[in-house]
């Protein structure tokens, strides 16, 4: 079977688990709906273990996040015993830019300069696209403003069109780091000692992002062997964005909070930081796949035959929520990003064909990771839909065909549990995410605590609308071969 | 933090949830059995020490707050309530609710059923509310009329109209209608153009309702329409409430509401044990009669819409063959 063969039956796979789940409760409905009612009881006893699980994890991670949240890692540098002194790390600020608005690259120089890093030893790279008219315009007029704050600012301009790419942010991103290779050995620099951070344009690093990036760094024994993840936190116009926006971002945020509890397994995502070193041997980002930011991980844990990890940061990164023009423009854009975001589906792909490939690691640790993968992607594209239209859904047809059956009444009283159980995990979250809340500004109301209170019950809508059905829309292209093109989500800085 | 890698708080963490993963994993593989058996209706029976499938038993009331007994013993909840783990047997269910009757019934539960068991309440009448008028009330009737409902009163000092809340009272007509023939009435009806029909076994009244504006100034008189010698069984109005149709002894006759006398013979039935019914809206004449070629009761329609007035006099059907006789 040749390589284009497996991978297409590759594909195929996910979404076919996916749909095959949907179908499987539609035709049990139809034929055996006491079956169905008795397996969905089942399903919704599982769901609730893995949200009781969830939300148990991410108080864990609340109570990690808490724990830190003060630190003063510089200070914590002069009692490292490590091999490098902190004089000889470089960061590198990486920052893939396309069409994005100058006050939105502005901003993230600002916050890059509000760091408590020694600024001096940061340098910052805008990484444009050749396609985009009067970038360069737009990165010279950056870098003139910000190039005396930081070591160096250097401009990139990714060709388009080159043969192999697909236009898409890793492309960019690989190819501003090659020049940035070329840069720093010019310069003397050993890449061993530098770490990069790949953001999206829109990402404000928290205060003490690189002192504890560089703690780290510095600490950890196998420091390359390791990918830094900030979590992140979707505020940077929280107080203008749109309620069901906001519930869909801070569940992000939760996710990758609770991802992080699972440390073994925890992958990158948009924003992150590894060692330079790495990025080299793995032959950097890949140009042809939209899941740059996961597919990294991938690359570095294939290449170290399953010796690499992602270490979540103690420190969040504050990123903005995709928002449009208005009600329909947003949710037009949010399921662009959901279905963008689950299209790392393509993982499952590239570590399969990766794991067949590689002797060295074991069949173990193969299985449990195409199997988290797998699970994962599953899981997400499917237990809204359940919950949210198949569960009233027999509920309705028993009330009318089979009222007097016991199962479909314990299936009512069943739910009726769940929903009280899942409605204190909802208040949970809600007392919880309120300290991801910045400050609120003058001009935004105390009436927006109200709405953001409030805003928690489209929660199950939600869910299915911008969570289940993009992961589905993604899975089902990937199975028909539909791939997907990169889409940038819209940013801007709101004047207020 | 002074010295080292912080990279030991993560084997903290790593414990904890690999206890918690592992904890809620066996429980909830531990469970599923006990769910589906839930789910199922068994209920671990201590006298057999086997699962046994039950049933449910839904109870509720019109009003809700009743308070259960089922074979005697108290419920504590009140309806509506649901009773789960029910053994599959017959029970006596009885609701208790002050103000009410009680209600008593036996249910038969199924297994891996829910037995509904949804009832009304009927309140204990002990007060009732009065028409404060000065006059005897010997008959009344419910006005027919989709809108403006009434009541017809037929007392000692005539025929009134009262509306449902008895708040107001009309006066029809100052004659009396005797006591004893009052009490004999059957039903009353209102014709559309302010008459007043009402009937005994015997016979047919007509009296004129006098518009709303107009004083009661004259005493309306209550005339004799129609008398027969057989019993009247029911009579309605038809032909756009021109004439009656009633049904009297083995016959359906119709007669004009407004001219005293004008008789039509409708319909000659086979059978006392007729039943008729005139729907006055859709002109339709329905009845039953006994068919003795079929050697049955057959149930008879005939629509009367395009019959109109100048064909009525010709009109008439034959046992057996619906037909026209000129």
């Amino acid at each position: 079977m040749n390589e284009g063969t497996k991978k297409r039956l590759l594909e195929v796979i996910p979404g076919l688990f996916s749909w095959t789940v949907i179908a499987a409760f539609v035709c049990l409905l139809l034929i055996k709906p006491e079956l169905a009612a008795l397996i969905l009881i089942v399903y919704l006893l599982y769901l609730t273990a893995r949200f009781v699980y969830m939300t148990l994890l991410l108080l864990l991670a609340h109570r990690r996040v808490v724990r830190y949240r003060n630190i003063v890692w510089s200070e914590t540098y002069p009692a490292i015993e490590t091999d490098l002194t902190l004089e000889q790390i470089v960061h590198v600020v990486l920052y893939p830019v396309y069409n994005e608005p100058e006050d939105v690259i502005e901003r993230s120089l600002a916050a890059l300069m509000e760091t408590d890093y020694n600024h001096k030893k940061i340098v910052v790279v805008l990484a444009g696209e050749e396609r985009e008219d009067g970038i360069e315009r737009k990165l010279n007029g950056a870098k003139k403003k910000w190039t005396s704050s930081f070591f160096d600012i250097l401009i990139t301009i990714h060709p388009k069109d080159i043969k192999g790419e697909i236009p898409a942010k890793g492309a960019n991103a690989t190819y501003a780091a090659k020049k940035v290779k070329a840069y720093l050995e010019t310069k003397g620099y050993n890449i061993e000692h530098v770490v990069i951070s790949c953001f999206d344009s829109d990402t404000k690093p928290s205060k003490c992002y690189f002192s504890c990036l560089t703690y780290h760094f510095l600490t950890h024994p196998r420091r390359h062997q390791i990918s830094y993840q900030p979590f992140p936190i979707y505020s940077n116009n929280i107080f203008e964005a749109p309620s069901f926006a906001r519930i869909i971002e801070m569940g992000s945020t939760f996710w990758q909070l609770i991802e992080s509890m699972k440390f073994d397994k925890f992958i990158t995502f948009s924003s992150h930081s590894m060692s330079f070193k790495t990025l080299v041997d793995v032959g950097y980002w890949p140009v042809d796949m939209i899941s740059d930011d996961s597919v990294i991980f991938w690359k570095c844990f294939l290449h170290f035959n399953g010796e690499y990890q992602t270490y979540p940061l103690e420190v969040p990164v504050y990123m903005d929520i995709a928002c449009g023009q208005g009600l329909w423009d947003t949710i037009k854009i949010q399921y662009r990003q959901k279905r963008r975001w689950a299209w790392g589906v393509e993982n499952f792909v590239y570590v399969c064909m990766g794991f067949m490939s590689n002797k060295k690691i074991t069949l173990s640790k193969k299985m449990s990771r195409v199997f988290q993968l797998l699970d994962n992607h599953i899981h997400w594209a499917t237990w809204a839909i359940i919950v949210s239209f198949f569960t009233p859904l027999i509920m309705i047809w028993a009330q009318h065909r089979l009222q007097k059956q016991l199962i479909f009444f314990n299936l009512s009283y069943i739910n009726g549990m769940i929903s009280n159980l899942l409605l204190v995990i909802l208040v949970l979250c809600v007392v919880m995410s309120k300290q991801f809340l910045p400050s609120r500004p003058h001009h935004v109301s105390r009436w927006f605590y109200v709405s953001y209170i409030l805003q928690w019950l489209l929660l199950p809508m939600v869910s299915a609308v911008l969570g289940s059905i993009p992961a589905l829309d993604a899975q089902t292209r990937l199975m028909f071969g539909r791939y997907l093109s990169f889409h940038r989500t819209p940013k801007e800085v709101k004047k207020t | 933090m002074k010295n080292g890698y912080t990279g030991n708080n993560l084997n903290r963490y790593l414990i904890a949830r690999k206890i918690l993963f592992w904890l809620i994993t066996f429980t909830f593989i531990g469970s599923i059995p006990l769910a589906v058996l839930f789910s199922l209706g068994y209920k671990f029976d201590d006298s057999s020490k086997m699962f046994i499938k039950t049933g449910a038993l839904y109870l509720n009331t019109d009003p809700v707050g009743a308070t259960i007994y089922v074979n005697g013993k108290k419920v504590p909840a009140t309806s509506p309530t649901t009773l789960r783990y029910v053994l599959p047997k017959i029970y006596q269910v009885q609701f208790e609710k002050e103000g009410y009757y009680s209600y008593k019934k036996n249910v038969a539960v199924r297994q891996s059923r829910v037995t509904e068991l949804d009832v009304m309440l009927i309140p204990i009448v002990t007060t009732f509310e009065c028409l404060n008028e000065n006059f005897e009330v010997y008959r009344f009737f419910f006005s027919k009329k989709f809108l403006d409902k009434k009541i017809i009163l037929f007392t000692s000092e005539g025929i009134y109209y009262a509306d449902f809340s008895f708040a107001s009272v009309m006066q029809i007509t100052k004659e009396v209608l005797p006591r004893k023939v009052a009490f004999t009435l059957n039903d009353a009806i209102e014709v559309n153009d302010n008459i007043l029909l009402f009937w005994d076994d015997r016979h047919v009244y007509s009296v004129t309702v006098p518009h709303d504006d107009e004083p009661l100034v004259r005493r309306e008189t209550i005339e004799t329409l129609y008398a027969t010698k057989e019993k009247i069984h029911n009579l309605y109005l038809g032909f756009k409430e021109h004439y009656a149709i009633i049904h009297e002894g083995d016959q359906i006759n119709v007669i004009d509401i407004h001219n005293n006398g004008i008789i039509f013979p409708m319909v000659q039935l086979k059978d006392k044990n007729a039943q008729v019914f005139y729907d006055t809206r859709e002109e339709i004449l329905y009845f039953t009669d006994y068919d003795q070629g079929q050697e049955k009761y057959v149930l008879h329609k005939k629509k009367c819409k395009e019959d109109l007035l100048s064909r009525l006099e010709s009109f008439r059907y034959e046992r057996g063959n619906e037909k026209e006789i000129a």
